[in-house]
């Protein structure tokens, strides 16, 4: 009887291990509800087909929701949120068609706590001034395949059909890096730009026109680099470079006898600035309210932050310069792909980013530029650039530059040389 | 690796006792141990207490071996489509009046080829949790282990332990440069005492304590190679894809089983064992990043009667199983400072195996030197896997069919042991959906690749002989060859082949 009872015992064991096994069908993940508050201009007259755009971080899933829909309930996770609306809004006298547009990053939805944010919106509009066309940061590279500096630039274009005037633009570098992220206090980066870099075209205000659809080139080294390395390009040129009275022997910078400089208000570096050749920093332009000495007095910039690192924390404080963002006309976020952690200028300056290189230290990044994208060329053969406040729509990136295509010089360490010209990196000069 | 200097220590201290007199002939222990009687309860026997009985002889086997294999193409994608793996072994059961010692060791090294979106090791104990690229390739795998066990007997109860230690170092000299060290300790105590009948009832628990380290460098910095940490049925934990990675694994395990065998030859024999394991995949890099855990409960069952005769031996089981893993990927909030604040934890992951399988075996001793044996079986498999959230889902149902035969025929100082098995599988049911496959996604051609023959029929046949040629009473020679065979879906087929050659005494 007893040998009987041994597989009952067994049996029952059994039953009860698959019973518990179940697979449970109702599995989900906890959503929550999100209550958003948009903040619209107040010139805003009437909105359309506005709608939400939330990106999940962690799996790349989008979800695109209507603004003016239900409630809006997402999976618990962590999430980018941009909105784009068409808008009639006040444009002075007249009333406009146009774009409205934000974004709100690092949004935490979580199942115990109802996400309440504000979503700040800005209407695209054209501020009739310059805008950034290109940017030049990553250099070129020897024969030997070394790292050549000195002949980055930034062109800056006039998108309008009015003259501008270049006198008093500043070009600008962030302090802080796209890949790295600290608590910043006092955290002032919603209205302000950290800068550690700053030169301004000099000019009593109507020196410098620049004609509808005509660039200036802002140039590091205004010479022919030709001489120093065969595989760069002529710069002697270039409407402004940017010289630094190095007080690094070793590191001396050039002074271009055929270029003017720009007036230099400030820069971190004792030695000279180059562009970051990674591409890990913004960069703006953006007309100086102030003359220099009052911008050096009023517009110091002391924050604090800590770093967490398994040795321990480690509280700093550091001093920079800042821009007021409604200096400035135009921005662009840079970062690579893997290592981007944030946008150093907000969504009011720029939406978006780009990039010269798919990762860190990418060496396939040089000689290549971010160049704006064309929309089209005018009947008078001016082309219009696009500008929609968001670089990531805006530029075309890892394009061969402009000038290396102009001139034909090198495209890559061996020599070989370009050969197309085109309108914006991509689209091709028709002859 | 030092340890693998061990081997011979190990070897020293296994062989003398193994010379020592043994009254029955080496022939007919490596017939009695190869036999599909003796194999056919496997769960009972990793109850240390319980080993004890597993034989009343003693064997000692030292081998080399050489295993090759290709696959016409990767049937899983991440453990690649072949290998050469050489390798030395000893393993060692000495029965003592009132106690009983047995021990292994081996050395294992060679390449691993082809891997591809899998940068881990041990990739079946941690999936879907591997880290790896779209480059993959060869990877040098080395592995050496060491496990032990006692089993003593006080009066009615008999009690032991077993204690192993699994060490793998796998790399990759060429970019991508993968530098794996995984070690897997086990340790297992069971007791057992005779019941009132004819039983012994015994009851074990299971220790083990898994680490690896994880580290992948590119030395070449041209090009876009991303490294991913999947998730699950090809979704991949996106924000944290980089160029380079450190990452760690950490797992414990632990688990019970109760275990009934007869004291004699002949009875019920039957088995219920429940095990937990749990890991974490932990992101060095990111400031040691808990990135996720997994969950895993097993239950495994095996039950069945045993009747031997004097020429015959029939036996019967039923084995089940029902494994339930779940995985858990923790969400964190605005990097500062390389320093992710945890800000909720979310169950995405969902894995469940089940199966069920009735074997029965008759063996027959026809004369005194040969003996044969047959085991069909006939078997049910599922498993179910599910991502949450994008929704994804497989579903896959097979039904299988083996026959398994065995022959041995000693003549003069040869033995010859023959085995051959052929196993199919039929699907009776495969579904799989996929929402959100839009987004970048470079491992969906992995899980169609995977889907598409583990759905479909496959076909398995092994074959194993060897060759025992005695030297004295207590010492054997053999040589051993065996290939195995499979054919999949489109034709693909998959061929394994190990030679070995040592000594048994």
């Amino acid at each position: 009887m007893k040998n009987f009872q041994l597989p009952i015992l067994y049996a029952s064991l059994s039953l009860l291990a698959f019973a518990a096994c179940k697979d449970e069908e109702t599995t989900f993940v906890p959503h929550s509800t999100l209550s958003i508050t948009v903040d619209k201009p107040e010139t805003v007259l009437s909105v359309e087909a506005d709608t939400f755009t939330f990106k999940n971080l962690s799996s790349l899933v989008e979800s695109k929701v209507p603004a003016q829909g239900k409630e809006i309930r997402l999976p618990v996770g962590f999430y980018n949120c941009s909105y784009k609306a068409k808008i009639h809004y006040q444009n002075g006298e007249v009333i406009s068609e146009g774009i409205l547009q934000g974004l709100k990053e690092s949004i935490q939805v979580t199942n115990n706590a109802t996400p309440n944010f504000t979503l700040n919106t800005y209407i695209f509009d054209n501020k009739e001034d310059f805008i950034i066309e290109e940017i030049f940061f990553t250099g070129t590279l020897r024969s030997t395949g070394t790292q050549y500096y000195g002949d980055g630039y930034v062109k800056i274009y006039n998108n309008t059909d009015k003259v501008l005037y270049a006198d008093g633009i500043a070009l600008l570098e962030s302090k802080f890096l796209s890949v790295q992220k600290y608590d910043y206090e006092p955290d002032i980066k919603e209205d302000t730009f950290t800068v550690h870099a700053v030169y301004v075209i000099p000019g009593n205000g109507t020196d410098y026109p620049v004609p509808p659809g005509k660039s200036l080139t802002i140039c590091d080294t205004g010479i022919d680099h030709r001489n120093a390395n065969p595989n760069s390009f002529d710069l002697s040129e270039a409407s402004f470079e940017w010289y630094d009275q190095s007080n690094s022997p070793s590191n001396m910078d050039i002074d271009s006898e055929t270029v003017p400089n720009l007036d230099k208000y400030y820069c971190y570096t004792y030695s000279f600035w180059v562009l970051h050749n990674r591409g890990f920093k913004s960069y703006a332009i953006a007309r100086m309210k102030v003359d220099k000495n009052t911008y050096l007095k009023d517009y110091f910039y002391q924050y604090k932050y800590v770093i967490h690192v398994q040795g321990g924390i480690f509280p700093m404080t550091q001093e920079a310069y800042k821009i007021p963002n409604s200096w400035i006309l135009d921005g662009v976020n840079c970062s690579v792909e893997p290592e981007r952690v944030w946008n150093i200028l907000p969504p009011s300056v720029d939406a978006g980013w780009t990039h010269c290189g798919l990762m860190d230290a990418d060496k396939d990044r040089y000689f290549k530029s971010v160049r704006r994208k064309m929309l089209y060329v005018d009947d008078n053969g001016r082309r219009i650039l696009k500008d929609s406040n968001n670089s990531t729509e805006d530029f075309n990136t890892e394009t061969i530059p402009s000038i290396i295509e102009e001139q034909r010089s090198a495209i890559s360490a061996d020599g070989t040389k370009a050969t197309v010209v085109t309108y914006d990196g991509v689209q091709p000069v028709s002859n | 690796m030092k340890a693998a200097k061990l081997i011979p220590v190990f070897l020293f201290i296994l062989v003398p006792k193994g010379i020592a007199n043994d009254s029955i002939p080496v022939e007919q222990r490596i017939v009695t141990e190869q036999s599909l009687t003796r194999q056919f309860f496997t769960l009972p026997y990793l109850n240390p207490a319980l080993k004890r009985f597993l034989f009343d002889f003693r064997l000692t086997e030292i081998k080399a071996e050489s295993d090759y294999g290709q696959e016409k193409k990767a049937i899983a994608v991440q453990e690649g489509d072949g290998r050469q793996i050489y390798g030395v072994n000893v393993r060692s059961y000495i029965p003592l009046p009132n106690n009983c010692l047995w021990g292994d060791a081996s050395y294992h090294n060679g390449v691993r080829r082809n891997l591809r979106f899998n940068e881990t090791s041990d990739a079946s104990l941690l999936y879907p949790y591997l880290t790896g690229d779209t480059i993959g390739g060869d990877m040098q795998s080395e592995v050496y282990s060491f496990s032990g066990g006692y089993a003593g007997q006080i009066r009615q109860f008999t009690w032991g332990i077993n204690a192993g230690f699994r060490a793998t170092q796998e790399y990759r000299a060429v970019d991508p440069r993968p530098n794996n060290i995984a070690s897997m300790l086990d340790l297992t105590a069971g007791m057992a005492f005779r019941t009132g009948g004819s039983y012994l009832a015994g009851v074990a628990i299971h220790f083990q304590k898994y680490k690896q380290k994880n580290e992948i460098a590119f030395y070449n910095e041209l090009g876009d190679i991303k490294v991913y940490h999947y998730t699950g049925l090809a979704m991949d934990y996106a924000r944290f894809r980089t160029k380079a990675d450190k990452s760690h694994y950490n797992g414990n395990a632990a688990g019970v089983s109760l275990d009934l065998l007869p004291q004699r030859h002949s009875g019920w024999v039957a088995t219920v064992k429940y095990n937990h394991f749990n890991f974490e995949k932990i992101i060095s890099s990111l400031n040691e990043l808990n990135m996720l855990e997994a969950t895993e409960h097993a239950f495994e069952t095996e039950a069945g009667y045993r009747k031997s005769g004097k020429r015959q031996n029939a036996s019967f089981k039923l084995n089940a199983y029902s494994v339930r893993r779940q995985g858990t990927e923790n969400i964190f909030g605005d990097e500062s400072s390389n320093n992710y604040p945890w800000i909720a934890a979310v169950d995405q992951y969902r894995r469940t195996q089940t199966g069920l399988e009735v074997v029965s075996l008759y063996e027959q001793t026809a004369e005194a030197s040969v003996r044969w044996s047959l085991q069909p079986a006939l078997g049910y498999e599922a498993e179910k896997e599910r991502y949450i959230f994008p929704e994804r889902k497989t579903n896959l149902k097979k039904a299988t069919l083996a026959v398994h035969g065995s022959l041995s025929k000693i003549k003069g100082k040869f033995l010859f042991i023959a085995n051959a098995e052929v196993k199919q599988h039929f699907p009776i049911h495969h579904e799989i959906s996929l929402i959100d496959t839009e987004i970048e996604n470079y491992a969906l051609p992995v899980l169609y690749s995977n889907y598409y023959y583990q759905s479909g029929r496959q076909t398995h046949i092994e074959l194993n002989q060897q060759v025992n040629y005695t030297l004295r009473q207590n010492y054997a020679l053999f040589i051993a060859l065996r290939w195995q065979h499979g054919r999949y879906v489109g034709n693909i087929a998959a061929n394994y082949i190990t030679a070995s050659c040592g000594i048994r005494f």
